[in-house]
Protein backbone atom coordinates (compact mmCIF):
# COMPACT_ATOMS: atom_id res chain seq x y z
CA UNK A 1 0.00 0.00 0.00
CA UNK A 2 1.42 3.43 -1.04
CA UNK A 3 2.05 5.73 2.20
CA UNK A 4 -0.33 8.28 0.98
CA UNK A 5 -3.11 6.01 1.59
CA UNK A 6 -1.96 4.68 4.60
CA UNK A 7 -2.25 8.13 6.52
CA UNK A 8 -5.84 8.11 6.04
CA UNK A 9 -6.30 4.87 7.62
CA UNK A 10 -4.44 5.38 10.36
CA UNK A 11 -6.06 9.08 11.32
CA UNK A 12 -10.08 7.46 11.02
CA UNK A 13 -8.27 4.64 12.88
CA UNK A 14 -7.33 6.85 15.87
CA UNK A 15 -10.30 8.58 15.74
CA UNK A 16 -12.70 5.83 16.16
CA UNK A 17 -10.13 4.89 19.14
CA UNK A 18 -10.65 8.26 20.44
CA UNK A 19 -14.40 8.51 20.05
CA UNK A 20 -14.88 4.81 21.74
CA UNK A 21 -12.83 6.11 24.97
CA UNK A 22 -14.55 8.93 25.87
CA UNK A 23 -17.44 7.96 27.82
CA UNK A 24 -14.73 6.41 30.00
CA UNK A 25 -12.75 10.05 30.29
CA UNK A 26 -15.75 12.06 31.06
CA UNK A 27 -16.96 13.30 35.08
CA UNK A 28 -13.28 11.93 35.60
CA UNK A 29 -12.33 15.55 37.15
CA UNK A 30 -15.22 15.16 39.69
CA UNK A 31 -14.70 11.37 40.36
CA UNK A 32 -11.14 12.40 41.17
CA UNK A 33 -11.85 15.40 43.15
CA UNK A 34 -14.58 13.56 45.32
CA UNK A 35 -11.83 10.92 45.83
CA UNK A 36 -9.46 14.20 47.28
CA UNK A 37 -12.04 15.12 49.30
CA UNK A 38 -12.71 11.84 51.38
CA UNK A 39 -10.33 11.24 54.52
CA UNK A 40 -7.40 8.95 53.49
CA UNK A 41 -7.19 5.37 55.06
CA UNK A 42 -4.91 5.52 57.99
CA UNK A 43 -1.99 3.34 57.43
CA UNK A 44 -0.55 0.66 59.84
CA UNK A 45 1.38 2.00 62.78
CA UNK A 46 3.81 -0.25 61.23
CA UNK A 47 3.69 1.43 57.83
CA UNK A 48 3.51 4.90 59.39
CA UNK A 49 7.02 4.00 61.75
CA UNK A 50 8.64 2.73 58.43
CA UNK A 51 7.97 5.51 56.84
CA UNK A 52 9.09 8.28 59.87
CA UNK A 53 12.41 6.30 59.94
CA UNK A 54 12.75 6.15 56.37
CA UNK A 55 11.94 10.07 55.66
CA UNK A 56 13.21 11.89 58.96
CA UNK A 57 11.93 15.14 59.77
CA UNK A 58 13.76 16.22 62.19
CA UNK A 59 16.36 18.47 62.70
CA UNK A 60 20.00 16.88 63.33
CA UNK A 61 20.53 19.10 66.83
CA UNK A 62 17.84 17.87 68.03
CA UNK A 63 18.45 14.28 66.93
CA UNK A 64 21.92 14.94 68.49
CA UNK A 65 20.48 16.27 71.72
CA UNK A 66 18.11 13.33 71.76
CA UNK A 67 20.80 10.85 71.26
CA UNK A 68 22.62 12.45 74.39
CA UNK A 69 19.65 12.40 76.25
CA UNK A 70 18.98 8.95 75.63
CA UNK A 71 22.86 8.17 76.77
CA UNK A 72 22.50 10.09 79.86
CA UNK A 73 19.58 7.81 80.89
CA UNK A 74 21.71 4.87 80.37
CA UNK A 75 24.79 6.35 82.08
CA UNK A 76 22.12 7.01 85.03
CA UNK A 77 21.22 3.49 85.08
CA UNK A 78 24.13 2.16 85.17
CA UNK A 79 25.60 4.22 88.15
CA UNK A 80 22.42 3.78 90.17
CA UNK A 81 21.26 0.30 89.38
CA UNK A 82 23.99 -1.88 87.81
CA UNK A 83 24.07 -5.43 89.90
CA UNK A 84 22.82 -3.30 93.00
CA UNK A 85 26.47 -1.52 93.11
CA UNK A 86 27.70 1.29 95.63
CA UNK A 87 28.48 3.91 93.53
CA UNK A 88 30.97 6.61 94.97
CA UNK A 89 30.67 9.68 96.23
CA UNK A 90 31.95 12.45 93.82
CA UNK A 91 32.87 9.47 91.38
CA UNK A 92 34.21 9.97 88.03
CA UNK A 93 34.07 7.87 84.92
CA UNK A 94 38.02 6.45 84.49
CA UNK A 95 38.98 4.45 80.82
CA UNK A 96 41.31 1.63 81.46
CA UNK A 97 42.63 0.64 78.07
CA UNK A 98 44.95 -1.58 76.90
CA UNK A 99 46.34 -2.87 73.43
CA UNK A 100 46.41 -6.55 73.53
CA UNK A 101 45.62 -7.95 70.23
CA UNK A 102 45.17 -11.69 70.59
CA UNK A 103 44.71 -11.93 74.16
CA UNK A 104 42.09 -14.33 76.01
CA UNK A 105 41.91 -12.40 79.49
CA UNK A 106 42.58 -8.82 80.32
CA UNK A 107 41.79 -7.39 83.72
CA UNK A 108 42.95 -4.47 85.56
CA UNK A 109 44.40 -4.17 89.13
CA UNK A 110 45.14 -1.53 91.52
CA UNK A 111 44.68 -0.42 95.12
CA UNK A 112 41.07 0.87 94.13
CA UNK A 113 40.11 -2.59 94.07
CA UNK A 114 42.18 -4.10 96.68
CA UNK A 115 44.43 -5.08 93.92
CA UNK A 116 41.18 -7.75 92.71
CA UNK A 117 40.98 -7.75 88.89
CA UNK A 118 38.32 -6.23 86.99
CA UNK A 119 38.20 -7.44 84.06
CA UNK A 120 38.24 -5.76 80.89
CA UNK A 121 36.51 -6.13 77.27
CA UNK A 122 37.14 -5.87 73.66
CA UNK A 123 33.53 -5.94 72.29
CA UNK A 124 34.68 -4.88 68.96
CA UNK A 125 37.58 -7.46 68.43
CA UNK A 126 40.26 -5.01 67.22
CA UNK A 127 42.58 -6.23 70.18
CA UNK A 128 42.28 -2.66 72.35
CA UNK A 129 40.54 -4.20 75.92
CA UNK A 130 38.73 -1.29 78.14
CA UNK A 131 36.95 -0.48 80.90
CA UNK A 132 35.65 2.29 82.63
CA UNK A 133 35.79 2.27 86.25
CA UNK A 134 34.06 4.66 88.77
CA UNK A 135 36.67 6.45 90.85
CA UNK A 136 36.93 8.99 93.32
CA UNK A 137 39.15 12.29 93.53
CA UNK A 138 43.05 10.20 94.58
CA UNK A 139 46.30 8.86 93.81
CA UNK A 140 45.55 5.31 92.31
CA UNK A 141 48.29 2.75 91.61
CA UNK A 142 47.36 0.13 89.39
CA UNK A 143 48.66 -2.64 86.41
CA UNK A 144 47.40 -4.08 83.81
CA UNK A 145 47.13 -8.53 83.97
CA UNK A 146 47.00 -10.06 80.21
CA UNK A 147 46.89 -13.77 80.16
CA UNK A 148 48.46 -13.79 83.77
CA UNK A 149 51.32 -11.26 82.47
CA UNK A 150 51.48 -8.00 84.45
CA UNK A 151 51.54 -5.00 82.33
CA UNK A 152 52.71 -2.55 84.88
CA UNK A 153 53.56 0.74 82.85
CA UNK A 154 50.98 2.24 80.72
CA UNK A 155 51.41 4.92 78.27
CA UNK A 156 48.13 6.70 79.79
CA UNK A 157 49.66 6.98 83.03
CA UNK A 158 50.90 10.42 85.09
CA UNK A 159 53.84 8.23 86.12
CA UNK A 160 55.56 4.62 87.44
CA UNK A 161 56.34 3.35 90.72
CA UNK A 162 59.13 0.40 90.50
CA UNK A 163 58.90 -2.42 93.22
CA UNK A 164 61.25 -5.13 93.68
CA UNK A 165 62.41 -4.66 89.34
CA UNK A 166 58.24 -4.60 88.57
CA UNK A 167 56.23 -1.75 87.69
CA UNK A 168 52.99 -0.16 88.39
CA UNK A 169 51.12 3.09 86.82
CA UNK A 170 50.17 5.78 88.77
CA UNK A 171 47.05 7.92 88.00
CA UNK A 172 46.23 11.29 89.70
CA UNK A 173 42.37 11.24 89.55
CA UNK A 174 41.20 15.54 90.31
CA UNK A 175 43.66 18.24 92.14
CA UNK A 176 46.52 19.48 90.47
CA UNK A 177 47.85 16.02 89.68
CA UNK A 178 45.72 15.14 86.41
CA UNK B 1 13.81 0.22 63.27
CA UNK B 2 17.71 1.67 62.64
CA UNK B 3 16.31 4.75 65.03
CA UNK B 4 14.99 2.43 67.94
CA UNK B 5 18.04 0.30 67.04
CA UNK B 6 20.12 2.47 67.60
CA UNK B 7 18.25 4.12 71.02
CA UNK B 8 18.80 0.81 72.70
CA UNK B 9 22.59 0.36 71.46
CA UNK B 10 23.23 4.04 73.49
CA UNK B 11 21.14 2.79 76.10
CA UNK B 12 23.55 -0.27 76.96
CA UNK B 13 26.76 1.23 76.25
CA UNK B 14 25.67 4.22 79.15
CA UNK B 15 24.22 1.63 80.92
CA UNK B 16 27.18 -0.71 81.11
CA UNK B 17 30.31 1.72 80.42
CA UNK B 18 31.20 2.68 83.87
CA UNK B 19 31.69 -0.39 86.03
CA UNK B 20 31.12 0.66 90.13
CA UNK B 21 33.58 -0.92 92.86
CA UNK B 22 32.37 -3.77 94.05
CA UNK B 23 29.70 -3.07 97.03
CA UNK B 24 32.01 -2.78 100.03
CA UNK B 25 31.86 -5.63 102.63
CA UNK B 26 30.77 -4.46 106.15
CA UNK B 27 33.16 -3.93 109.43
CA UNK B 28 31.37 -7.08 111.19
CA UNK B 29 32.11 -9.34 108.26
CA UNK B 30 35.58 -8.45 108.02
CA UNK B 31 35.98 -9.05 112.20
CA UNK B 32 33.80 -12.52 111.32
CA UNK B 33 36.37 -13.46 108.95
CA UNK B 34 39.27 -12.70 111.21
CA UNK B 35 38.04 -14.81 113.88
CA UNK B 36 37.23 -17.65 111.28
CA UNK B 37 41.10 -17.36 110.16
CA UNK B 38 43.66 -20.19 111.23
CA UNK B 39 46.03 -18.20 113.41
CA UNK B 40 47.15 -17.84 116.52
CA UNK B 41 44.20 -17.15 119.49
CA UNK B 42 45.95 -14.74 121.08
CA UNK B 43 46.78 -12.63 117.60
CA UNK B 44 43.19 -12.71 117.37
CA UNK B 45 41.62 -11.53 120.76
CA UNK B 46 44.73 -8.94 120.29
CA UNK B 47 44.12 -7.28 117.05
CA UNK B 48 40.30 -7.87 116.57
CA UNK B 49 39.45 -4.57 119.07
CA UNK B 50 42.07 -2.49 117.61
CA UNK B 51 40.93 -3.88 114.08
CA UNK B 52 37.57 -2.86 115.10
CA UNK B 53 38.54 0.44 116.50
CA UNK B 54 40.52 1.11 113.17
CA UNK B 55 37.32 0.44 110.91
CA UNK B 56 35.25 2.51 113.31
CA UNK B 57 37.24 5.26 112.82
CA UNK B 58 38.61 4.73 108.92
CA UNK B 59 42.37 3.98 110.12
CA UNK B 60 41.43 0.33 107.80
CA UNK B 61 38.46 0.04 105.56
CA UNK B 62 36.17 -2.86 105.52
CA UNK B 63 37.15 -2.84 101.30
CA UNK B 64 40.53 -3.31 101.96
CA UNK B 65 40.85 -5.25 104.96
CA UNK B 66 38.71 -8.38 103.53
CA UNK B 67 40.23 -9.02 100.78
CA UNK B 68 43.63 -8.36 103.14
CA UNK B 69 42.53 -11.18 105.64
CA UNK B 70 41.72 -13.59 102.75
CA UNK B 71 44.46 -13.45 100.58
CA UNK B 72 46.57 -14.19 104.26
CA UNK B 73 44.69 -16.93 105.08
CA UNK B 74 45.22 -18.71 101.93
CA UNK B 75 49.26 -18.60 102.89
CA UNK B 76 50.69 -20.18 105.75
CA UNK B 77 49.31 -19.38 109.21
CA UNK B 78 52.78 -18.19 110.81
CA UNK B 79 53.53 -16.08 107.51
CA UNK B 80 49.56 -14.18 107.66
CA UNK B 81 51.15 -13.88 111.40
CA UNK B 82 53.75 -12.27 110.53
CA UNK B 83 52.47 -9.66 108.35
CA UNK B 84 49.13 -9.26 110.84
CA UNK B 85 51.82 -8.25 113.60
CA UNK B 86 52.76 -5.44 111.09
CA UNK B 87 49.38 -4.32 111.11
CA UNK B 88 48.59 -4.65 114.33
CA UNK B 89 51.65 -2.53 115.44
CA UNK B 90 50.72 0.34 112.93
CA UNK B 91 47.10 0.41 114.30
CA UNK B 92 48.34 0.35 117.82
CA UNK B 93 50.21 3.58 116.90
CA UNK B 94 47.50 5.20 115.32
CA UNK B 95 48.10 4.72 111.81
CA UNK B 96 46.15 4.18 109.10
CA UNK B 97 46.72 1.02 107.40
CA UNK B 98 45.02 0.77 103.91
CA UNK B 99 48.01 1.37 102.14
CA UNK B 100 50.03 -1.18 104.57
CA UNK B 101 47.24 -3.59 103.61
CA UNK B 102 47.10 -2.80 100.05
CA UNK B 103 50.95 -3.16 99.66
CA UNK B 104 51.05 -6.67 100.68
CA UNK B 105 48.52 -7.47 98.52
CA UNK B 106 50.40 -5.73 95.71
CA UNK B 107 53.43 -6.98 95.90
CA UNK B 108 51.36 -10.90 96.00
CA UNK B 109 49.79 -10.06 93.09
CA UNK B 110 53.09 -9.30 91.36
CA UNK B 111 54.38 -12.71 92.68
CA UNK B 112 56.64 -11.59 94.84
CA UNK B 113 58.55 -14.04 97.25
CA UNK B 114 57.57 -13.77 100.63
CA UNK B 115 60.80 -12.35 101.68
CA UNK B 116 59.92 -9.38 99.33
CA UNK B 117 56.49 -8.71 100.77
CA UNK B 118 57.84 -8.75 104.44
CA UNK B 119 60.79 -6.55 103.18
CA UNK B 120 58.48 -4.28 101.74
CA UNK B 121 55.91 -4.08 104.80
CA UNK B 122 58.82 -3.42 107.20
CA UNK B 123 60.36 -0.50 104.87
CA UNK B 124 56.65 1.02 105.00
CA UNK B 125 55.97 0.67 108.56
CA UNK B 126 59.32 2.08 109.33
CA UNK B 127 58.45 5.01 107.34
CA UNK B 128 55.35 5.32 108.62
CA UNK B 129 56.62 5.87 112.51
CA UNK B 130 59.59 8.02 110.96
CA UNK B 131 57.55 10.26 109.27
CA UNK B 132 55.08 10.86 112.01
CA UNK B 133 58.20 11.41 114.17
CA UNK B 134 59.71 14.43 111.76
CA UNK B 135 56.93 15.67 111.05
CA UNK B 136 56.05 16.44 114.16
CA UNK B 137 59.69 17.39 114.81
CA UNK B 138 59.22 20.11 112.15
CA UNK B 139 55.84 21.45 113.21
CA UNK B 140 54.31 20.58 110.15
CA UNK B 141 51.97 18.03 112.15
CA UNK B 142 50.62 18.26 115.19
CA UNK B 143 50.91 15.36 118.02
CA UNK B 144 47.58 13.54 117.54
CA UNK B 145 45.95 10.72 119.15
CA UNK B 146 48.65 8.62 118.64
CA UNK B 147 46.94 5.16 119.56
CA UNK B 148 43.39 3.43 117.65
CA UNK B 149 40.10 4.86 119.17
CA UNK B 150 41.37 8.84 118.61
CA UNK B 151 39.50 11.01 115.67
CA UNK B 152 41.15 10.57 112.38
CA UNK B 153 42.90 13.59 111.48
CA UNK B 154 43.76 15.15 107.95
CA UNK B 155 47.41 15.12 109.00
CA UNK B 156 46.80 11.14 109.60
CA UNK B 157 46.81 10.94 105.73
CA UNK B 158 50.01 13.55 105.18
CA UNK B 159 51.86 11.33 107.54
CA UNK B 160 50.57 7.99 105.28
CA UNK B 161 51.68 9.96 101.74
CA UNK B 162 55.04 11.03 103.28
CA UNK B 163 55.93 7.57 104.08
CA UNK B 164 55.05 6.47 100.68
CA UNK B 165 56.50 8.79 98.84
CA UNK B 166 59.67 8.36 100.83
CA UNK B 167 59.47 4.56 100.72
CA UNK B 168 59.13 4.86 96.83
CA UNK B 169 61.84 6.42 96.32
CA UNK B 170 63.97 4.23 98.54
CA UNK B 171 62.47 1.05 96.48
CA UNK B 172 62.47 2.26 92.96
CA UNK B 173 65.93 5.01 93.46
CA UNK B 174 64.78 7.37 90.31
CA UNK B 175 67.82 9.51 89.44
CA UNK B 176 66.06 12.91 90.82
CA UNK B 177 67.35 13.59 94.27
CA UNK B 178 64.80 12.37 96.87
CA UNK B 179 63.66 16.10 97.89
CA UNK B 180 62.79 16.87 94.50
CA UNK B 181 60.71 13.07 94.50
CA UNK B 182 58.87 14.09 97.37
CA UNK B 183 58.04 17.44 96.42
CA UNK B 184 56.61 16.62 93.27
CA UNK B 185 54.87 13.96 94.75
CA UNK B 186 53.11 16.63 96.80
CA UNK B 187 52.56 19.17 94.44
CA UNK B 188 50.40 16.48 92.66
CA UNK B 189 49.00 15.30 96.00
CA UNK B 190 47.56 18.99 96.59
CA UNK B 191 43.62 18.75 95.81
CA UNK B 192 43.38 15.26 94.89
CA UNK B 193 44.04 13.45 97.85
CA UNK B 194 45.13 16.38 100.44
CA UNK B 195 43.76 19.60 100.95
CA UNK B 196 46.16 22.54 99.88
CA UNK B 197 45.97 23.97 103.15
CA UNK B 198 47.64 20.74 104.30
CA UNK B 199 50.09 20.72 101.76
CA UNK B 200 51.04 23.92 101.98
CA UNK B 201 52.92 24.16 104.92
CA UNK B 202 55.30 20.98 104.12
CA UNK B 203 56.17 22.28 100.72
CA UNK B 204 57.52 25.31 102.47
CA UNK B 205 59.39 23.34 104.92
CA UNK B 206 60.69 20.48 102.80
CA UNK B 207 64.56 20.00 102.61
CA UNK B 208 66.50 17.86 101.74
CA UNK B 209 67.58 17.19 105.56
CA UNK B 210 63.68 16.28 106.16
CA UNK B 211 63.27 13.77 103.88
CA UNK B 212 66.83 12.17 104.44
CA UNK B 213 65.53 12.08 108.13
CA UNK B 214 63.09 9.96 107.18
CA UNK B 215 64.70 7.60 104.38
CA UNK B 216 67.71 6.74 106.80
CA UNK B 217 65.07 4.77 109.06
CA UNK B 218 64.02 2.52 106.12
CA UNK B 219 66.20 -0.39 106.81
CA UNK B 220 65.94 -0.15 110.02
CA UNK B 221 64.76 -2.96 112.62
CA UNK B 222 60.75 -2.52 112.80
CA UNK B 223 60.51 0.59 115.01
Amino acid sequence: MPLDELDPLIRRAIAREVEEGLPAVEGLEGRVIRQLAQPAPRPSWRRRASAAIAQPRIRLGWALAGGVAILAVGVLIGRFSFLGGNPLPSAGANLFTVAAPGAKEVSVVGDFSAWQPINLFDHDGDGVWTVTVALPPGRYEYAFVVDGRWVGQDPRAAEYVRTFGEYVSVRYIGGEGL
Amino acid sequence: MRGLAVAVALLTVGAVAQVPLAPAPTSEEVLQFLQGMPISAALKASLAPLLGAGLATGRATPAVSLPFLRELATLPPPQAEEALSVVYRALERGFMVDALMNDVLKVLKMGQPWEAVMTNLRIRSNLLVASQQVLIQYDIVGVGPQGPGGPLLPQDRLVVEMAWAVGDFVLSQPREPLEAFVRSRFQKLRGSVLEPSLVDPLLTALTPELVEQIARQAYGPIL
